[in-house]
């Protein structure tokens, strides 16, 4: 399964695209989709500690279900945020 | 009125097309690019936005200040891109009857802006630049 990830700020920078395609042989939440990413591209290692995630334009957490076709987004705190990050 | 541009907000202009004559009170919040951040100065920043994710939490924060307080009308521009010293990145305008509601409100709104809206920026130094990020909650992360 393939699902199309959007990034942004410091870690669209860091991964050095704004969109990624994440291709797991199963995916099944946020993590996974997280893990594929993680997987593909070594240097956001460590970002989780302050990440964002959002599926189709909503806040989700790690167990949030995705499925394919579905809008995925990984991102910094916003930049006058408390918005809670993803607990790692 | 939400929006999210890349050119100057015209801000008179969102006043005078928000206000009727039924409003008593018009509170206007201006975020302005200042000049320094802990203790740099800044030459100047770019916003970046998830958009469609930021109009939709936008429009919600509109609709739950309209649930909690009588407004009439509500405005949020925010603009992107590259922004000098001095230039607005954000404006609230909100009108309503009596002011008390337009001030409460408009504080809300700037302030729920800032925590959930995917926008970003980025402050360019002479040495350096640097993304601005939300504070991690202690015992988080």
């Amino acid at each position: 399964m393939n699902i199309e990830v959007l990034l942004f700020a410091r870690l669209r920078e860091l991964v050095g695209h704004d969109r990624v395609v994440v291709q797991r042989q199963e995916l099944l939440t946020v993590r996974d989709v997280w893990d594929g990413l993680r997987a593909q591209y070594p240097q956001v290692e460590g970002f989780g500690k302050s990440l964002l995630v959002s599926v189709n334009h909503e806040f989700a957490v790690w167990d949030t279900a995705v499925k394919e076709g579905d809008e995925l987004a990984f991102f910094p705190p916003v930049s006058g945020g408390e918005e809670t990050p993803l607990a790692t | 009125v939400i929006q999210i541009i890349r050119s100057p907000i015209q801000i008179e202009s969102l006043v005078n097309q928000l206000r009727q004559p039924e409003d008593g009170a018009v509170v206007v919040f201006d975020g302005i690019v200042r000049n320094h951040s802990l203790g740099r100065e800044t030459l100047y920043l770019e916003y970046e936005s998830y958009e469609p994710m930021a109009l939709k939490k936008m429009e919600e924060i509109e609709t739950s200040a309209r649930s909690r307080w009588p407004v009439n009308r509500i405005g949020i521009v925010h603009r992107l891109g590259r922004l000098e010293i001095g230039e607005a990145s954000v404006a609230i305008v909100v009108t309503s009857a009596h002011r008390k509601a337009a001030f409460e409100a408009c504080q809300y709104v700037i302030d729920t802006l800032k925590k959930t809206v995917p926008i970003w920026k980025k402050e360019f130094f002479v040495d350096g630049e640097v993304w601005v990020e939300g504070e991690v909650p202690a015992g988080r992360g």
